[in-house]
């Protein structure tokens, strides 16, 4: 059950230990908190680990939450860091293990044959989203899953504006890019023999 | 399904025209991130994790701030009464995991750092 209380007023009960509070405040942003970690981390037992940690955070530093402003940035930032964290740990120690397994994933993304063209494209680029380097595709996932404006995202990776501004747009151009190449492989040129 | 090519400025003005997603490529992306993880759910069992560890470090803090308060009090009527030659001696900052004790007796300057995990002692000449 709710209380209906704003984010700051049970910023304020979590501060003296009220553990309902804190409850609330996870039943109310769980969603966007797995959603991202899982987004970046791709693993769900990690997305687990790293709401279960945001939130112990969120009663550690209570205290030096701003209760006037909103929760979810702040969630956010956390939520980005502990994945990021883990995403360089993983990337330090298996490195190997993971081109390994990149080159086991990518003929699964170039044989749609099975899928509906939507499904096709959908998961063409699902692949070019996951081939993006963590700084791109964090931008990515902020904008458009979560729909953070410029400034919120860019207080969340604690980057100027015009930084994030700049990675959205060559995120997308490597979007678009790689989406352009998966379509000409898929509509093969035609060549006529006029002889 | 064909992805329309734009222009440079045209693709930077789609970053500050806001939602929703008029491009075709930006309609596509959020379908996609949305099909791969927007009804993903956490597990039922997480919050009761969650609650299970801030329960047992509260009972882990209060513990220790009853040793804290009792260590204090000795600390204190140990100065008072002169048994060590403190010049200075404050409380400097407590929060619910860390706390200071800072004193100071020439030429040295001390500090015990407590934590979530122990105690740690500094000791700084000047």
């Amino acid at each position: 059950m709710t209380s209906g209380q704003s984010d700051g007023e049970l910023v304020l009960r979590v501060r003296v230990g009220d553990l309902d509070a804190l409850g609330e405040l996870y039943e109310r942003y769980k969603g966007a908190v797995y959603r991202t970690a899982l987004a970046i981390t791709r693993d769900e037992s990690v997305a687990e680990d790293v709401l279960q940690e945001t939130f112990l955070r969120t009663c550690t530093y209570a205290h030096s939450i701003d209760e006037n402003l909103p929760l979810g940035p702040w969630l956010y930032r956390v939520a980005v860091n502990l994945s990021y964290s883990w995403s360089s740990r993983v990337k330090r120690w298996l490195n190997v293990l993971q081109e390994t397994f990149d080159q086991w994933v990518v003929p699964t993304c170039r044989s749609p044959e099975a899928l509906t063209e939507e499904r096709e494209w959908q998961q063409a680029l699902m692949c070019a989203i996951d081939a993006l380097p963590d700084r791109h595709r964090t931008v990515v996932i902020l904008y458009y899953l979560e729909e953070l404006t410029l400034k919120e995202i860019a207080y969340v990776m604690d980057l100027p504006e015009g930084t994030v501004k700049s990675r959205l747009y060559y995120a997308r151009e490597m979007l678009r890019a790689h989406l352009d190449e998966q379509e000409r492989r898929l509509i093969p040129e035609v060549v006529y023999d006029f002889t | 399904m064909i992805l329309h090519s734009r222009s440079d400025n045209q693709s930077r003005r789609d970053l500050t025209d806001g939602r929703p997603w008029h491009g075709e490529l930006d309609a596509m992306v959020r379908s996609a991130l949305l099909e791969r993880v927007g009804r993903a759910t956490p597990s039922p069992t997480t919050w009761e994790r969650i609650r299970t560890r801030v329960e047992r470090r509260t009972v882990r803090e209060r513990t220790f701030g009853m040793f804290w308060i009792m260590g204090r009090y000795i600390l204190q009527r140990v100065w008072q009464a002169g048994l060590l030659s403190l010049s200075t001696y404050t409380e400097s900052w407590r929060c619910p995991q860390t706390v200071w004790v800072e004193w100071r007796f020439d030429p040295y300057f001390g500090r015990i750092m407590a934590g979530e995990y122990g105690f740690f002692f500094l000791r700084l000449a000047f």
